[in-house]
């Protein structure tokens, strides 16, 4: 049971951050993005590149930050050459042409092939399919360079960064920042009359989204120590869609509740020897939640809002 | 000019089948302004049928005779899965907003294909290319073309496309319901004031749209496997031919299905890895939404913000 909490600790961990920040994009301020998960990957590979090229073995922990900056870096990139052209379509195109970034992204990935380097001296060439991982290192290397394969992110660092960027969504949230892209969402002509400027709001969750995504991939990798090029499959974008949907988009607090929710469902079904149910689970759940209970659990409201005394 | 004649055929072969489907995807964007995203398990379906309908045939029977059956048959279960698709998923949420159904197809997507990784436990299934004249051995002949074979197989598609293509044309050009379907598709309102139904017009559209993306499916099932995943990416390819040719416009959907079938093959010709094919179409379909969205035979849909 320690290591499987400990594993599913850590999942829901990551799939909390990537549904705070999907929910910035589609559930304030409307845009359907189905690419989410290639934003992740983004994190995932810079973090691995950074950590098997660039480790620096005296900064001990701190590398996790060396490999935050790159995937931050990467993320963002990725966001503004996707969101120039694609941010003018309409709706449904746009949540297409996401989904094209995101299998462009795992594509490339899958195909991704990097020069072994001091860290690989018998492989010419890593990468590929298999992706960018230490489980598959050779048993003196563990030991030869226990920096490199050492597990920064523990649960606690992936726990104080889904904090941290809960407490930054949520006065995001209670910000004119965050009213001016709840206003695009619910009407962008009348947004647009009170000098809102769409392109530049619509611009800026793209990438405050996909920044925290890149985020997640990094906490991903240093917890895992493996990147895979599955990380950008459309699955895991349907996933945290799924997330936003049960706990309600624009929901923050929602948002995480339904992360770790279905973070631990898949282990529930492994119990009951039930595992290839979970695609048909979580079509139906999608399905059923939109039909049934639009809002999802939490609507609109924060965990907050069920404190605070109404005043009338 | 070494074996660009063989690629632009391959492409052609395959954009007949990209074709098939975009046909369904454009029909049914043009009348309830759906993407329906499911539409690449309707190939699928259709694929699984035809191999259950042909596990059923004699081993006997030649394989020249058992193609129509199974094509018809897999016509007709791509057809009842779409009837049924949209009269359980999408009717109810006729005057939802579009993401609303948007969510809805990509649920339903993923329940047919969870649902078909049911049949045979997800392992793949093949045509067997044991027999002399049986369908796995005729579609291993080949005719030369630029220098490499191109299996006889793919050259039939094209004829099935341009044939299936031309009769929908007809279909919807020619006949009352044809004229219904456009009606519906102008203004669904105003047509059910004129006494049109439009419900059961917008299922018959999924129904042929659904047939075709089967008869797709068995086609493609000769060549290679069948298994639940394989209605994705030729999904997600004839969305972008739907789209590169004017979504809507069923001219235009072949048109942009034989289009993508060539830009991927001419990738490969101009020395892109064959990895890298799929992004190919990927990246067609973002220039495309950015140079021209509304496609070669559409009207321009680009948001103005």
């Amino acid at each position: 049971m320690g290591a499987e909490f400990e594993s599913f600790m850590a999942l829901a961990g990551v799939y909390a951050i990537l549904a705070i920040s999907l929910n910035l994009l589609c559930g304030l301020t409307g845009v359907l993005q189905l690419g989410h998960a290639g934003f992740f990957a983004a994190g995932t590979y810079a973090a691995a590149i950074t950590s098997i090229y660039f480790t620096i073995p005296q900064l001990g922990f701190f590398n996790i930050f060396i490999s935050l900056a790159a995937g931050v870096t990467a993320s963002a990139i990725f966001a503004l050459l996707l969101g120039i052209p694609c941010l003018r379509l309409r709706g449904d195109y746009l949540a297409i042409a996401t989904l094209g970034f995101g299998e462009i992204m795992r594509l490339c990935l899958n195909n991704l092939q990097l020069p072994g380097g001091k860290m690989f001296p018998d492989d010419e060439s890593i990468g590929g399919p298999t992706g960018l991982s230490f489980t598959e290192f050779p048993g003196d290397l563990w030991t030869k360079f226990p920096d490199y394969s050492a597990q920064y992110a523990k649960n606690w660092v992936i726990w104080l960064a889904v904090f941290i960027s809960f407490i930054i969504f949520l006065n995001i949230k209670n910000s004119s920042f965050g009213r001016a892209m709840m206003c695009i969402r619910e009407d962008e002509t009348a947004a647009k009359s009170l000098g809102i400027s769409i392109p530049k709001y619509k611009m800026l969750a793209f990438i405050l989204s996909a920044v925290f995504a890149g985020t997640a991939g990094v906490l991903f990798y240093h917890h895992e120590l493996r990147a895979l090029p599955d990380n950008a499959c459309l699955m895991l974008s349907i996933e945290i869609l799924l997330m936003l949907v049960l706990g309600g988009m624009g929901s923050f607090s929602g948002a995480l509740m339904a992360a770790v929710v279905l973070a631990g469902l898949p282990f529930v079904l492994r119990h009951m020897n039930a595992g290839e149910y979970r695609q048909i689970i979580y079509a139906l759940m999608l399905i059923l939640i939109i039909r049934l209970k639009p809002d999802g659990l939490a609507g609109m409201k924060e965990i907050g809002d069920f404190f605070r005394r109404t005043k009338k | 000019m070494d074996n660009f004649l063989f690629y632009l055929v391959s492409g052609i072969c395959a954009g007949a089948l990209y074709a098939l489907i975009a046909l369904g995807y454009s029909m049914v964007y043009g009348i309830i302004k759906l993407i329906n995203f499911a539409h690449g398990e309707f190939y699928m379906a259709g694929a699984y049928a035809g191999f259950g309908v042909f596990t059923l045939l004699p081993q006997s029977m030649p394989g020249y005779m058992q193609i129509p059956i199974i094509l018809a048959a897999s016509g007709i279960a791509g057809a009842l899965v779409a009837a049924i698709t949209e009269r359980v998923a999408y009717r109810p949420l006729r005057n939802s907003d579009r993401l609303t159904t948007l969510l809805t197809a990509i649920g339903v997507s993923f329940l047919l294909q969870g649902l078909a990784t049911f049949i045979n436990k997800a392992n793949p299934l093949q045509y067997s290319g044991d027999l002399p004249g049986s369908i796995g051995e005729l579609s291993q002949r080949a005719v030369n073309v630029g220098g490499a074979g191109i299996s006889l197989f793919k050259i039939i598609y094209i004829f099935v496309a341009i044939i299936l293509s031309g009769l929908l044309w007809l279909l919807v050009m020619k006949t009352s319901f044809g004229r219904a379907v456009r009606a519906v598709s102008q203004d669904a309102r105003a047509a059910a004031l004129m006494g049109i139904n439009a419900d059961s017009v917008i299922q018959k559209t999924f129904m042929a749209g659904g047939f075709l993306a089967g008869v797709a499916g068995s086609l493609a099932a000769f060549q290679s496997v069948v298994d639940p995943m394989m209605g994705f990416m030729p999904g997600l390819k004839a969305f972008i031919a739907a789209v590169l040719g004017g979504i809507g416009s069923i001219p235009g959907a072949v048109v942009g299905g034989f289009a993508i079938g060539v830009i991927e093959n001419m990738a490969l010709y101009f020395g892109v890895s064959s990895g890298y094919k799929d992004a190919a179409a990927l990246v067609t379909l973002i220039a495309v939404l950015l140079v021209m969205p509304g496609g070669i035979f559409g009207k321009s849909s680009r948001e103005k913000v």
